[in-house]
């Protein structure tokens, strides 16, 4: 319900700053991304990590002066570090926003629709994030240095109770042509579940991501 | 006699200065009339009033030099040659222009005249007429006269200046009109910058001082403005400033900043891996010492640039004058154009020496 509330306030708060009135359109930013993927597990037992590789696509647009949407598909296969675990097929699709306050930091948030399945099942994700992020550009203003931190307070998964910690952070770097542009994040979740049996469970999702991007004119 | 009394008495009578030069026209159109019928004997009295020192009237030049020469017409046909010629040569004296129309006085009448132009010495110069002088297609005129032949020199100075060229240097066999053209041209092949000016004109008779004549060298001059007609030229662009180009070089301060925004950037990256990630779970530390390690790398190697050329500004800021240089090449060529078209509007002045 708090959760609920903050994001509604957000929202808001959104909305009450606005964007500045487009000068221009920008150019579509349409990006490959190639990320390695992280996720540790701890549900009680014994710590379960699964890494592999994901690819994904992503399509973003500059609204004005402020306003970035972006809308990305991922796919992922993890193996497990154990043996006897099984492989985890992770699929997610996300739609995100950022609104710069000025070039050098902004607000963002987003929405992220993820799956989780292995051969014995399937889990659901549904996670809302707000945060605010630093951009500061380095002499010549082709790199950026790429700061971020923020709350997840949606974080609905399928059997699980909402995640009562649940943030998210990166750090990176972006390097920036006329037409193209180059990223290279790593990035953090981390949550603190209870199950429906009470059992706490804490999961966490890292990732290296490289993105690379053209801009479509 | 009696009737000239009464005719002085009756343009006496007439009221105010405003009639006077309309009372010596009215007089000298009488005895103009008085003439054409031969009447001299009466014509002579009326002449001789206006040219009087006593004529109460206001007198023009021009009405002076037509009663010398009608006085001097009506004597010669009374056979009073030596009183002719004296008042021939008292309106040449006056006017360099004056002439006897060979249409409406005798040959003898002719001769006489010719004979006072030879031995009077004067030059006259018409006053400059205003116009609109286009340099590429046309020319002004100065209309000259000399009573007999001379050598002339007709020279323009820029008023206040010593300086002078000559436009017309030569003879004027036998006197008479000549006209001399000007193309608002300078020697150094310029125009004629705005300003006032003298159309200056020195003679020398070659007849020599004859008897009767005691003048062998004459000048006048007439002034006149130039005015330079042209569109209005544009202003080139300004130097460009150190706030219109980019700094060429990189500079330490910045490089210093960035110095430390790549080691932020491998800091935030250690940070989530070790304190924000879960203590029981662990952290991703090979990411982030891989997204560390570029931003590193990153700070190090733009902090590395300092003072270093950037060649992307200079070729910008090269552009940049390059463009500007255009323009006012461009601007430069469009004020040569106006420039080229450009009409001296001549108009007289006051002042007039003789």
């Amino acid at each position: 319900m708090i959760a609920r509330r903050a994001v509604v306030l957000a929202a808001l708060f959104l909305l009450l700053i606005g964007p500045r009135p487009a000068r221009s359109q920008s150019p579509w930013l349409v990006s490959g991304r190639l990320a390695l993927v992280e996720e540790r597990v701890d549900a009680g037992f014994d710590l379960e990590r699964f890494s592999g590789v994901g690819l994904g696509l992503e399509v973003e647009r500059r609204l004005g002066s402020r306003f970035t949407i972006g809308l990305g598909g991922q796919g992922a296969t993890l193996q497990p570090d154990a043996s006897g675990d099984l492989d985890r097929r992770i699929g997610e699709a996300a739609l995100n926003a950022l609104m710069s306050m000025t070039p050098a930091w902004g607000f963002y948030g987003g929405l992220t629709v993820r799956a989780i399945a292995n051969d014995a099942g399937r889990q659901r994700w549904l996670l809302g994030r707000i945060g605010a992020e630093v951009r500061p550009a380095f002499t010549g203003d082709r790199f950026r240095a790429i700061g971020r931190l923020g709350v997840i307070p949606i974080s609905s998964v399928d059997g699980l109770s909402p995640s009562s910690l649940a943030f998210d952070g990166a750090a990176g770097l972006e390097y920036q042509q006329d037409r193209w542009a180059l990223k290279l994040v790593y990035g953090l979740e981390r949550f603190a579940f209870t199950s429906s049996t009470g059992a706490r469970r804490d999961e966490q999702f890292s990732t290296l991501t490289f993105r690379g991007g053209i801009r479509l004119r | 006699m009696r009737r000239l009394v009464v005719a002085a008495l009756l343009l006496a009578a007439l009221p105010g200065r405003a009639h006077g030069q309309d009372s010596t026209a009215l007089v000298l159109q009488q005895a103009r009339d008085l003439y054409e019928r031969v009447e001299l004997e009466r014509a002579l009295p009326l002449y001789r009033g206006v040219l009087s020192s006593s004529w109460r009237f206001e007198v023009t030049q021009a009405q002076r030099v037509e009663a010398n020469l009608y006085l001097g017409a009506a004597l010669l046909l009374l056979d009073a040659r030596d009183s002719a010629l004296v008042h021939f040569r008292a309106a040449l004296e006056r006017d360099a222009f004056a002439d006897l129309d060979p249409s409406r006085f005798t040959p003898a009448q002719l001769e006489a005249f010719q004979a006072a132009r030879q031995s009077v010495f004067a030059i006259g110069l018409r006053p400059v007429n205003a116009v609109r002088l286009d340099p590429r297609a046309g020319k002004m005129t100065f209309v000259i006269a000399t009573t007999h032949a001379a050598a002339v020199r007709g020279e323009i100075r820029l008023a206040g200046q010593e300086t002078s060229f000559p436009v017309f240097v030569g003879e004027i066999q036998g006197g008479g009109l000549r006209e001399i053209e000007w193309d608002g041209v300078l020697p150094s092949g310029q125009l004629a910058p705005s300003g006032r000016y003298a159309f200056v004109l020195l003679a020398r008779s070659r007849v020599g001082a004859p008897g009767g004549s005691t003048r062998v060298t004459d000048s006048t001059a007439a002034y006149f403005d130039v005015k330079q007609e042209y569109a209005a030229l544009e202003d080139t662009l300004a130097d460009l400033s150190s706030a219109d180009l980019l700094p060429e070089t990189y500079r330490a301060s910045p490089a210093a900043g960035d110095l430390l925004k790549g080691l932020s950037v491998a800091v935030g990256a250690l940070l989530l891996a070790t304190v924000a990630s879960d203590q029981d779970l662990g952290g991703a530390k090979g990411m982030a010492t891989a997204v560390g390690a570029l931003g590193v790398a990153v700070g190090v190697a733009s902090f590395a640039t300092r003072g270093r050329a950037r060649p992307e500004n200079v070729a910008a800021n090269e552009q940049r004058r390059a463009g500007r240089s255009a323009a006012n090449a461009e601007i430069r060529r469009r004020n040569a154009e106006r420039l080229a078209q450009t009409v001296l509007l001549i108009s007289p002045a006051a002042g007039r020496s003789n």
